[in-house]
């Protein structure tokens, strides 16, 4: 026997957020090894909130992500107001689910037209796509432009909002602000339908994953602001459960931890997880338009996220036209959330998935304790495991996949190159704001190597 | 048809504000003109002009060669094109030619690049602050076609001009 390495660059793994490398080792034709390496330095936010103020998180989270800052406020929001005995509700919680509809409307469109659509498309980026259908880029572009607005006419700025503090926001817009939107809203249902409709000609590879779907739910509304800890296979729990129902589990070679359930076993997070825990939560037309694309109320194959992100699009659309045509402005932009010592968790669904925070604070609110559970942490393990069925596949039907011999051997890696990284941008992963880059080590061990 | 100028950068990230501070002291001083101060994702550049349109981009250049407040007009050419293809990492030249493809090229674009030299986490730094006044009538004679007057020789090669 012997032992042959053979390393296969992906000069960049385009359209994933972060730094992140795959290694597979392959064993007698079975995989023996398949780690997702997440290799970028930790950022520390946990460490630097210690000490901080209770006010300060919903500012200082929002700087991990520039394409889902709201998530991280409003999750923020959510527990240490939680620790205060403080509710948000009436218009300044509808003001926050205008912002957040704002939120998912960008992310979802980049992901779809930029992030997603070249994979099914043969296309190296949403560039090279715009030059093949300019009049398609262009309404995602308008589609996500119009997120970034919404975003900016509630939270100040397009990223990063600085009109939000715990309680509310610092300004309430006026209602001729939002109506101003009426127009663009309108036509972004008629638009954000028109592309669910093109992704749904695509041509999906069949993939049925088998992972327990973690989101939230709220009593009548689409899961986004709060809401209880469900899965499709019964889970039922507050928000402050986390701990006796999830770990995070480090593991050497990612430095971020690795979500699991208690047992041991992975789950997914994000728009499959949410689409089907919550289906009946959707409003009609979403619901009608998934019917008549083939979405049915559980959807489980990950290459077709990206239909249900758009449905989720059209979601939010429906939901901040509804918002905007009830609004009255608040009397007041926010609740007054005093200082408490106490614990509490608190989760909002991001674009990718459940976004969880907990916090611990003093009788002064300095935060003593902080925990951050983002989607993609939780999501690597239900990664991991997609790109092990996606290699596997592969090498059912290219048993020398590896092997140097073997005359269609460099077609056969590029093809499992590309199937590898469609199958981790299947879950829009945002490993972190920085380079894109993914390398593969195909390690190839086995008898029949010469 | 007007002129657009549109100044790009991050107010948070040091003299990397300076292109957006500067369109904030035009702002109202150029007839048949639009400013824009563009926060964020470079993928809506597009969307901010049609193909009738003289663009005027305003951002900030880290270059050794480049001395803070110095001001170089740029050509698309000199642009380098990340193609990181994420939008994370789109910058200027990656939209222009999306916005090529998206046949939104404009009539004429014009790149204005402003020397920085301290690109923090903080506000812009004082050198740059105190030079906003005559970086901002140096961009508003440009914007007016008096290119020539402050020593532009050539539009393919770069040259220096100093307020």
């Amino acid at each position: 026997m012997t032992h042959r390495d053979v390393d296969i660059e992906v000069g960049s793994l385009s359209r994933v957020e972060g730094e992140g490398a795959l290694h597979v080792s392959v064993t007698d034709g079975k995989i023996s090894d398949l780690r997702l390496r997440i290799y970028e330095p930790p950022r520390f936010f946990e460490g630097f909130l210690r000490g901080r103020g209770h006010r300060e998180p919903v500012d200082i989270t929002a700087r991990i992500c520039g394409i889902c800052p709201v998530a991280y406020q409003m999750s923020a929001a959510a527990a240490l107001e939680r620790i205060s005995g403080v509710t948000v509700d009436g218009a300044v919680r509808d003001l926050r689910r205008l912002l957040y509809a704002g939120e998912w409307i960008e992310s979802h469109m980049l992901h779809i037209g930029f992030l997603h659509a070249p994979d099914f498309l043969g296309a190296a980026s949403g560039i090279e796509l715009a030059g093949r259908e300019p009049a398609r880029i262009e309404q995602i572009l308008q589609l996500k432009k119009l997120g970034n607005d919404l975003m900016t006419v509630v939270g100040g700025r397009p990223i990063h909002p600085v009109n939000v503090q715990l309680g509310g926001f610092y300004r309430a817009p006026e209602p001729e602000e939002l109506m101003a939107f009426a127009d663009r809203l309108a036509w972004a249902e008629e638009a954000a339908a028109d592309v669910v409709r093109w992704t749904a000609g695509f041509d999906f590879p069949a993939l049925e994953i088998d992972h327990e779907l973690v989101s939230l739910r709220h009593p009548t509304e689409y899961a986004v602001l709060g809401g209880r800890i469900v899965s499709d296979r019964g889970l039922d729990v507050d928000v402050d459960d986390y701990d006796r129902e999830f770990v995070e589990v480090q593991v050497p070679h990612s430095t971020a931890l690795h979500g699991r359930r208690r047992t041991g076993e992975p789950y997914l997070t994000g728009p499959l997880a949410r689409w089907t825990n919550n289906h009946d939560r959707l409003t009609t037309p979403v619901r009608a338009l998934a019917d008549d694309v083939g979405v049915g109320p559980r959807e489980r194959n990950p290459f077709r996220s990206i239909l249900v992100r758009g449905l989720e699009v059209l979601d939010a659309v429906i939901t901040a036209r509804t918002l905007i045509e009830g609004y009255v402005r608040p009397a007041v932009p926010a609740v007054e959330v005093p200082p408490c010592a106490g614990a509490a968790w608190g989760a909002s669904e991001a674009p990718r998935g459940v976004l969880f925070h907990r916090y611990e604070t003093d009788a002064d609110g300095n935060i003593v304790d902080a925990r951050i559970v983002p989607p993609t942490a939780q999501n690597q393990p239900a990664i991991e495991d997609d790109v092990r069925r996606v290699v596997e596949a592969h090498l059912r039907r290219h048993p020398d996949a590896a092997d140097p011999t073997d005359g269609d051997e460099p077609a056969n890696r590029a093809e499992l190159q590309h199937r590898c990284e469609v199958a981790i941008r299947n879950h829009d992963p945002c490993i972190s704001c920085a380079t894109h880059f993914l390398r593969i080590e195909l390690e190839h061990v086995g008898s029949d190597a010469t | 048809m007007s002129t657009v100028v549109i100044g790009v950068g991050n107010r948070d990230r040091g003299d990397d504000a300076i292109g957006l501070l500067l369109v904030d002291a035009l702002a109202g001083r150029l007839p048949d003109t639009v400013t824009i101060a563009h926060e964020g994702d470079m993928s809506h550049l597009p969307l901010l002009w049609s193909s009738e349109d003289d663009v005027v981009i305003v951002d900030a250049v880290v270059d050794e060669a480049v001395a803070a407040g110095e001001v170089r007009l740029l050509e698309t050419s000199d642009l380098q094109q990340r193609s990181a293809l994420s939008t994370h990492g789109l910058g200027v030249a990656d939209a222009l030619a999306l916005a090529a493809r998206l046949d939104r090229t404009p009539r004429s674009v014009r790149i204005v690049g402003i020397g920085v030299d301290h690109v923090g986490f903080d506000a812009v730094g004082d050198t740059l602050r105190q030079r906003i006044p005559a970086l901002a009538e140096s961009l508003t004679r440009l914007v007016a076609g008096d290119s020539q007057a402050l020593g532009v020789t050539s539009a393919l090669s770069p040259v220096a001009i100093r307020p």
